[in-house]
């Protein structure tokens, strides 16, 4: 089991009068290596459920676990050496560093700059066919240009989870159908968790959590009924 | 270069770079200057004043019209640690510093002695002659010429130049060359009869020789003679005058200290700012996988390197200042000119070291509490 | 206020205008400390030379021949000279630590008679004691000197007490003066040189206008090889040449804290104005022209910049005012709490650093398209 979640909520203005549960009592079982969607509206919990997955988000209660390995037992710095090495991420902003050119950008999450690491990104900004770009500073490129490029940083390490959190959100849909494409591919390799609101780019996934107001409302298959609706029309 | 290595900091954003390194190279090399500047102004002061008395000492009557006690002059010549003792008249004439006004001592030595005076103090005949005996000549030293801007042939004496404060008129006949300031003028044996302007009076005086390594012996024999008979000025007593007048250059370290306090805040706040700037970058870098440890190394290098490079280029460039400064205000009127100051490397250093300290101290209040959240969530 | 009135922009952004601020203020407080220790140093300088010049003139021989007579006569029969006294001798100083280093006190050696009319003439009043009696060894010193000595009635100074003093012999303090001249008396003719005698040797002659300066320029232009004169302007000339060191360094330093201050403050103020792109953008993009927009620029900057100055100007008064009571008055010395050309020189650091460091901010400001911010790009 890659990731087991037990009672997870997450609650914010604890204490206060009014609280808010940004999670409510997920239990959750993710393993293997395949392309899992996150779907639900504004506020769902979506990416709440994301960062806490990735042990960003501390939860108010329950447990998340990692490879057997407690998020709650972990030090501060190993649950952070644990994101370097297993996992990748791409945010909603790319948050690319902006003195810095597309390739350093790339391989930020390994601090390498010998050629074996820099033909590892110039081949991942091939993929995503922004290679010609890799000398450039960000604020040179455009907006889904930048995405792409913060995309190619993720897959650098050859992480064993990559989040995506609204990744496409700032591209063309064809741009969009690329970067999916090469998710897919690595889905092979690795356990692939994207949040969306847009179902049309989970066509290939293999599961499609869907989440309303902090809750998990269904978890659905490939090939199962219902697997592609959004979480508002259960 | 590693992408997140501090010299690729440094290549991506050389603009930052220049400007913070500008500013602490600014700090670094004033603070140098003016120690160099303040130290040529001490051993100036010093080798006008104190030298002299690592060679000779002196005795006077406190009386007038008396001579020094023949008791004392006796106990001179049988001290097994005098080597000689000679008649002399002390003069002195106006040496010009920066900030000061001092004298430099002219010794009023009969023709018999001067041979041995000069030996006794290296000094060499460097041009013309030694002056006549009754005659109103002097052989300068060189420096001591430079400073009053004269030649051979030119005279001294505030008959001449008001200000001076030898009383008369003296042609400079000769120029001598030695470490100890001193010039020579014949000897005179007039006593005052009514007032003159001399702060030394013109009476007899004695000059007092010790033997090779024997100073400090004949340093507390002179202390030890009856202060209400003889004046004496010896080399402990020019010491320690010469320390009380260069305590009062704690004032200019204290001016430095504010100077230096000046510079490491405005520069370290910019700096610490300039990071602050970056929190974002930081908070990614966090949440990528970054310990807090490793920020705060990357931060340390980063301000390390500016503080190193404008500390290095301060030092090189102030040193080359203190050279252009100093020889010009006081090589150039005879006087020392300093240009390595051990203090002044060290009141410089005081820069990068408080502003790195200045800096990395909130830096590092400011990762440590970093929320990689925060920046992905953009709250 | 306004809601983009100076006052709230500070008020709200307290913790950046902090920085600039607090490095306004220390600088000034440099700058302005320094100028007033300068003018304690000049101040001094007038005490213990040029205010005695101003009332009077010293012509002296400086050797056995007097002053030839028609030389004197010009002097005794001037409408602008007062009291003539015979100078006995000038037979050395007291050295007294300033603030910026040593000075020497003249002492000088008058006929007993003459003291009264001289302290008078000079404003100085004898705050403790009596005036020294001819023959009898003592001497009176100016308070400062006492106070920074630790020196009362009765105590003895002189070479006799230890070679330090550039005094010979030993001379009991018999008074205490204070006033604008930092002088001290001694009345010793063990000669029993008569007073005919010395008078035609050495002179004070007191001036009644000092502005008057018929007398002054014929002495000087007709002074006679042997005679000495020590005149007001002659001597502020020489206290000037000294303090321009000191008045040197203070430009220098000045200079130094305003190029520092310029860069770095820049450097702050280019990344806070960073911070507040979108601010100014969104403010274009509504329809406040450029122009006004840089003027709000200068304006808050510049505010922050005065604010850091006055705190200075009084941070420092206080300092001087704690310097003086704690350290200073005890020793002898002071520190002015005022200066206006002081602050006048640190007035220059918050101009000239409020003009320069904007340079980059507005130069940002003017590559700065609206659309590029309200648009999402920035």
């Amino acid at each position: 089991m890659l990731f087991k979640v037990e009672n997870l909520n997450l609650i914010y203005d604890m204490g206060k009068e009014i609280q808010t549960y940004a999670l409510r009592n997920i239990n959750l079982s993710l393993e293997g290596n395949r392309l899992i969607g996150i779907m639900g509206p504004s506020g769902s919990g979506k990416s709440s459920l994301l960062y806490s997955l990735a042990g960003l988000k501390i939860p108010s209660s329950g447990t998340i676990s990692y490879k057997d390995m407690k998020f709650k037992e972990l030090s501060i710095s190993k649950s952070t050496e644990l994101r370097r090495k297993d996992f990748g991420f791409i945010f909603q902003r790319h948050f690319l560093i902006d003195y810095m050119t597309v390739l350093d950008n790339v391989l930020t999450p390994i601090n390498d700059n010998s050629m074996k690491a820099k033909e590892k990104a110039l081949g991942l900004l091939k993929k995503l066919g922004i290679e010609h770009l890799a000398g450039k500073k960000p604020h040179q490129l455009s907006g889904g240009q930048r995405q792409k490029a913060a995309i190619a940083r993720a897959l650098i390490n050859d992480p064993k989870v990559i989040f995506g959190d609204e990744i496409t959100a700032s591209l063309d849909h064809s741009s969009a159908r690329e970067v999916m494409k090469l998710l897919d591919e690595y889905k092979n390799n690795a356990l692939v968790i994207i949040v969306t609101h847009d179902a049309s780019i989970l066509d290939n996934a293999d599961d499609i959590i869907n989440i309303w107001d902090g809750a998990i409302t269904s978890i659905k298959k490939k090939g199962m009924e219902g697997y592609n609706e959004s979480a508002i029309n259960l | 270069m590693k992408p997140l290595s501090a010299l690729s900091y440094s290549k991506n954003n050389k603009k930052k770079l220049i400007t913070s390194t500008i500013s602490i190279l600014v700090a670094v090399s004033f603070l140098y200057v003016l120690q160099t500047f303040v130290k040529s102004l001490g051993d100036s002061m010093y080798e006008l004043n104190v030298n002299p008395y690592k060679n000779h000492m002196t005795i006077q009557s406190i009386e007038k019209d008396k001579p020094v006690p023949d008791n004392i002059l006796t106990m001179l010549k049988d001290n097994p640690n005098v080597e000689n003792i000679m008649p002399f008249v002390a003069y002195q004439t106006r040496y010009r510093i920066p900030g000061c006004f001092t004298n430099a001592s002219i010794l009023g030595i009969r023709p018999e002695d001067i041979d041995y005076v000069m030996k006794k103090h290296s000094i060499i005949l460097k041009e013309g002659r030694l002056p006549l005996e009754n005659h109103k000549e002097v052989a300068l030293d060189y420096r001591v010429s430079k400073n009053k801007k004269v030649k051979l042939g030119d005279k001294i004496g505030n008959s001449i130049d008001k200000d001076d404060t030898l009383n008369g008129e003296y042609t400079v006949v000769g120029i001598v060359e030695g470490n100890d300031f001193l010039s020579f003028m014949p000897y005179n044996t007039t006593i005052t009869v009514a007032n003159t302007n001399d702060t030394i009076v013109v009476q007899k005086s004695i000059l007092v020789f010790p033997k090779v390594s024997k100073v400090s012996e004949v340093d507390n024999l002179l202390l030890s003679f009856p202060k209400k008979e003889v004046a004496v000025m010896t080399l402990s007593e020019n010491i320690k005058s010469y320390n009380e007048v260069a305590s009062t250059m704690s004032t200019l370290d204290m001016i430095c200290m504010l100077a230096v306090i000046v510079m490491v805040i405005s520069v370290g706040s910019s700096k610490y700012v300039q990071f602050f700037s970056r929190k974002q970058e930081l908070g990614i870098l966090n949440a990528m996988g970054y310990t807090k440890k490793e920020l705060m190394k990357k931060a340390f290098w980063e301000v390390l390197i500016i503080n190193l490079l404008g500390f290095i280029l301060g030092v090189i460039f102030g040193w080359l200042s203190s050279i252009l400064i100093n020889d010009g205000a006081f090589g150039a009127i005879g006087a020392v000119s300093v240009h390595f100051s051990s203090k002044g490397f060290f009141m410089a250093l005081y820069v990068p070291l408080f502003t790195t300290l200045f800096t990395l101290i909130p830096v590092n209040r400011m990762i440590s509490k970093l929320d990689p959240i925060v920046m992905i969530e953009g709250i | 206020m306004n809601p983009l009135s100076t006052f709230k922009y500070i008020k709200n952004n307290i913790s950046k205008a902090l920085p600039v601020l607090i490095s306004m203020m220390v600088s000034v407080l440099l700058i302005y400390l320094f100028s007033l220790v300068s003018k304690s140093t000049s101040e001094m300088a007038n005490l213990m030379d040029t205010n005695l010049f101003r009332k009077y003139t010293i012509v002296s021989s400086n050797n056995e021949e007097l002053i030839p007579k028609d030389y004197f006569d010009k002097i005794t029969k001037d409408n602008n000279v007062g009291n003539i006294v015979p100078l006995i001798s000038e037979p050395g100083y007291l050295h007294y630590n300033g603030i910026f280093g040593g000075m020497s006190i003249a002492v000088l050696n008058i006929y007993e008679k003459d003291i009264s009319q001289v302290i008078t003439t000079l404003n100085v009043k004898l705050t403790e004691g009596s005036i020294p009696r001819l023959n009898k060894n003592e001497i009176i010193i100016p308070k400062k000197y006492a106070l920074q000595n630790k020196f009362k009635i009765g105590d003895y100074i002189g070479s006799e007490i230890s070679s330090s003093y550039a005094i010979k012999g030993k001379f009991k303090v018999s008074g205490i003066t204070d006033g604008p001249v930092m002088l001290a008396l001694i009345s010793s003719n063990n000669g029993a040189i008569p007073r005919d005698t010395v008078i035609n040797h050495s002179i004070l002659f007191s001036v009644k206008d000092i502005k008057d300066k018929n007398l002054i320029n014929y002495l000087s232009k007709n002074t006679p090889k042997n005679v000495l004169i020590m005149d007001y302007y002659s001597e502020s000339k020489q206290i000037d040449k000294m303090l321009d060191s000191m008045n040197a360094l203070s430009y220098m330093l000045n200079m130094i804290i305003i190029l520092v201050l310029c860069i770095s403050l820049g450097n702050l103020n280019y990344i806070n104005f960073l911070n507040r792109k979108y601010e100014f953008g969104v403010l274009s993009a509504i329809g406040y022209k450029k122009s006004a927009l840089y003027f709000k620029l200068w304006k808050e900057n510049s505010t922050v910049c005065l604010l850091g100055y006055i705190g200075g100007i009084l941070l420092s008064t206080l300092v001087a005012f704690i310097l003086n009571l704690t350290v200073l008055y005890p020793n002898g010395k002071f520190i002015p709490m005022w200066s206006i050309s002081g602050a006048i020189i640190a007035l220059f650091i918050p101009i000239f650093v409020s003009f320069l460091s904007l340079i980059a901010p507005i130069k940002e400001l003017r590559k700065t398209d609206p659309l590029d911010v309200i648009g999402g790009v920035i």
